[in-house]
């Protein structure tokens, strides 16, 4: 059965943990082309490890959200990696 | 009565008026976006008149842009004048009142553009977002207030007679004046009036 997000580009922020890790997994598992997007490079490589193992498609580009030039950067790599995105989930936050 | 503004012009007008009626007032030309120019304006007056009882935050600007074509510089102008502007006063408004003992008031202008629900138009975005920060920062003033006998409230006017809404939304029409949300913000400014209210916001939808 396809996913619910098959072929669709969707770019999550503050995937590095929590509900944007989740998103991010979970929309692998549909079939989306994930664009993980965190200040942590670190935490990102965990998440894009376990969505490879699961054979789901996806690419971190470390990103400083609040940096317009970072953010230009994370949708011009979104592009030329996957084309253009389907889906944005601003997830990222600081508290 | 302390006025902070930008233009000195026109606060010079309206301290004419004051004057000509008797009352007591002192303008002091502000950014309110500027940290320095902030604790300026609360020096000025605890050093003229002693510590402020009331703080009504009404500076804001309103800057009409598509949302693809907001630029960076006009987004940080709008939340620097509209959001940081009454986190800096509130900040030393608070200061104040906790060091002095006073049991103030601070009186937040937001907007229908800030609460979920009234129509929303086309272009607002910056001014939007920033309202609805507005909006935040009286809830959670209201609960750090509390303990001080500080109370927060807002008022959020739809479309009113002003130099602003010719501006920003000339398509709408309005018999609410100024004056009309004047006597909105005395009553939560005037402890008498108010003193069981903390954390409120009374939006103004116009009776027409």
């Amino acid at each position: 059965m396809p996913g619910a997000l098959e072929n669709k580009v969707a770019i999550v922020t503050g995937a590095g943990r929590g509900i944007g890790a989740a998103t991010a997994r979970l929309f692998a598992r549909e079939g989306a082309k994930v664009v993980l997007a965190s200040r942590s490079e670190n935490e990102l490589s965990h998440v894009v490890a376990e969505i490879e193992r699961d054979g789901g498609k996806c690419l971190a580009v470390p990103t400083d959200i609040s940096e317009e030039s970072q953010v230009a950067h994370l949708f011009s790599r979104t592009l030329y990696s996957f084309g253009p995105a389907d889906i944005l989930v601003n997830n990222a936050a600081v508290i | 009565m302390v006025l902070a503004s930008r233009s000195e012009n026109e606060l010079s007008h309206v301290v004419a008026e004051i004057e000509r009626d008797g009352g007591k007032c002192l303008a002091v030309p502000t950014d309110i976006s500027e940290e320095s120019q902030v604790a300026h304006l609360f020096s000025r007056t605890l050093e003229s008149f002693g510590p402020a009882d009331i703080l009504v935050n009404n500076a804001a600007v309103i800057e009409i842009r598509d949302f693809v074509d907001m630029d960076l510089a006009t987004w940080e102008h709008v939340m620097g004048i509209n959001v940081r502007g009454p986190f800096l006063c509130s900040r030393e408004a608070f200061r104040q009142m906790i060091a002095s003992g006073t049991k103030g008031a601070i009186v937040n202008l937001t907007s229908l553009s800030g609460v979920r629900g009234p129509e929303k138009f086309k272009g607002f975005s910056s001014y939007v977002v920033s309202k609805y920060g507005v909006l935040g920062l009286s809830e959670i003033l209201a609960v750090e207030g509390k303990p001080h006998g500080i109370r927060v409230n807002s008022v959020a006017p739809g479309a009113v007679d002003t130099v602003m809404l010719k501006k920003a939304a000339p398509f709408l029409n309005t018999s609410t004046t100024p004056e009309d949300i004047a006597r909105t913000i005395l009553f939560l400014a005037d402890n008498a009036q108010s003193h069981h209210i903390t954390g409120a916001n009374i939006e103004i939808f116009s009776n027409e």
